[in-house]
């Protein structure tokens, strides 16, 4: 263990707070505290503190009901009371309510102090990964619910769109027209299509192990250059990438491609309708472990105030252009767990630039 | 009598089946102004100056990003009865929140409730009792 379990012993006689500190400072962290206001001081400064020890039979406030006091501020201490035979009724009966974690008899031996820190310290240890599996478990719930109210809005949304162009459709007789309808009817199913891939790379980026391999950044802006050729040319976008990689960068592929993915994708949807000189920018250049990445692009832009609010889930800054809302939050996922940043700046009708920062692993 | 539509929706496809119902329906020369986002469509609503005898249906999508059709609503409501009075609101929704569907259908200016897809069929029964409703009032 790297770092010293932190323990409090409040007692009001000096000599045995010594004598506490002494026998027990190599092994632990130890703090002490002659009375209970200064015991709440130490809690205060170190909110980490595992283990508290206390003497049942002080001047003011028994141990039983300091404990009982501190309980709802500072619910995470293992709260161990130290007693005399005298005490036991008070001593079981908070046993029973749960104030207190175990007691010790008085005088105590080394052993038995030591065994309620190591046992007291394992319990400490479970409640903390307890609280911290909950919070994951309600993040994992918020996610969930509004997966479920998505659904109706970007599953079916399109759907439903579909089944009232076949309605239509067949009160139709103008191919012309028809052909129209066909035209978004596609998109519709396009639409569906692309919601249904960023929830599958919602996932694997969220639940997948990553896979460290050597990066080669040059190759990988070939590749995407030859994946968007189809659509920067029927676009018009001079899709430019400029690579400096002097040194070797590690780290997961699939997570970095996704990122850069989504970012150009957007690049490419987000572009000024009848503007003439589209143009995405690609500049990646890796220095001392770090690669910095800019993604700029001649687009509609993002306002300002929504600068914060594009990486949540289901956020739309655009009501113009149909987004899933799952896009930039995937990418800030992913940069997450390479350890990496992102950050936006964009001018409204000119355009954005997107700046990560990852770390070679 | 001046009637019009006026619709919002933020989905291409669903404008063009709204879009193309109305004119099967009511016929080819009807008014029909659309919006892709309720913010415009509440300005442009706020900006027109209505005559006696106007009256504009508002088709609306309610999950649209930025303003969505309930906060449509509720600013719409703000504006001076001699204005919101000319129209009448007919939501248009794939939504399936049973309780947000009920309880903006009994506000004041919303007359019905349309689960997507929108077809001919369900355009024509709310067209119908739109004109019965108003028609008694009025006369």
């Amino acid at each position: 263990m790297s770092e010293k379990i932190k323990i409090l012993y409040i007692d009001d006689e000096p000599d045995n707070l010594t004598g506490f500190k002494a026998n027990f400072r190599t092994e632990y962290r130890v703090f002490i505290a002659e009375n209970t206001v200064l015991a709440i001081e130490h809690l205060q400064k170190h909110p980490d503190i595992r283990v508290i020890f206390c003497d049942q039979r002080m001047p003011g406030k028994t141990g039983v009901e300091f404990f009982e006091d501190i309980r709802t501020v500072f619910p995470h201490p293992i709260r161990i009371l130290i007693t005399a035979f005298t005490d036991i009724e008070a001593t079981i009966s908070a046993i029973n309510r749960g104030n207190i974690f175990r007691y010790i008899r008085k005088p105590w031996i080394q052993h038995d102090i030591i065994s309620a820190i190591e046992e007291g310290n394992k319990f400490y240890i479970a409640n903390s990964m307890l609280a911290i599996k909950n919070e994951e478990l309600q993040q994992a719930y918020t996610e969930l619910d509004k997966f479920a109210y998505s659904v109706s809005h970007d599953l079916r949304g399109p759907l439903t769109g579909i089944l009232g162009a076949i309605d239509v459709a067949k009160e139709m007789s103008d191919i012309k027209e028809l052909k129209e309808l066909l035209v978004l009817m596609e998109k519709s199913v396009f639409k569906l299509e692309d919601y249904i891939s960023s929830m599958h790379d919602y996932y694997s980026s969220r639940r997948g192990e990553l896979k460290i391999v050597d990066i080669d950044f040059n190759e990988v802006a070939e590749e995407l250059k030859d994946v968007y050729r189809i659509y920067t040319t029927t676009n018009k976008i001079f899709f430019e990438t400029k690579i400096n990689q002097p040194e070797s960068f590690r780290s997961d592929e699939l997570v970095i491609k996704m990122v850069l993915n989504n970012l150009i994708t957007n690049a490419i949807k987000y572009q000024k309708k009848n503007f003439e000189n589209k143009k995405i920018e690609l500049n990646i250049s890796v220095y001392d472990g770090l690669a910095t990445i800019l993604i700029s692009d001649t687009g509609i832009g993002i306002p300002e105030t929504h600068f914060d609010e594009i990486f949540n889930l289901f956020s739309r800054a655009t009501s113009h252009r149909a987004g899933s809302g799952i896009g930039l939050y995937n990418v800030k996922g992913g940069l997450l767990k390479l350890g990496g940043s992102i950050d936006v700046n964009s001018v409204l009708g000119e355009g954005t630039v997107f700046k990560l920062i990852i770390p070679s692993k | 009598m001046g009637l019009s539509f006026i619709l919002i929706e933020n989905l291409e496809i669903d404008l063009y089946i709204a879009h193309k119902l109305i004119k099967m329906t009511v016929g080819d020369d009807v008014l029909i102004e659309t919006f892709t986002s309720a913010e415009d469509a509440l300005d442009h609503i706020a900006a027109t100056k209505v005559k006696k005898a106007d009256r504009t249906i508002i088709l609306l999508d309610l999950m649209m990003p930025r303003l969505n059709g309930a906060d449509f609503i509720s600013l719409f409501e703000a504006l001076p009865e001699k204005i919101t009075g000319h129209y009448q609101i007919v939501i248009v929704t794939s939504s399936m929140n049973k309780a947000e569907l009920s309880r903006l259908g009994k506000k004041k200016n919303v007359e019905n409730v349309i689960a997507k897809p929108l077809t001919q069929e369900k355009f024509k029964a709310v067209l119908e009792q739109i004109q019965i409703d108003t028609g008694g009032k009025e006369m």
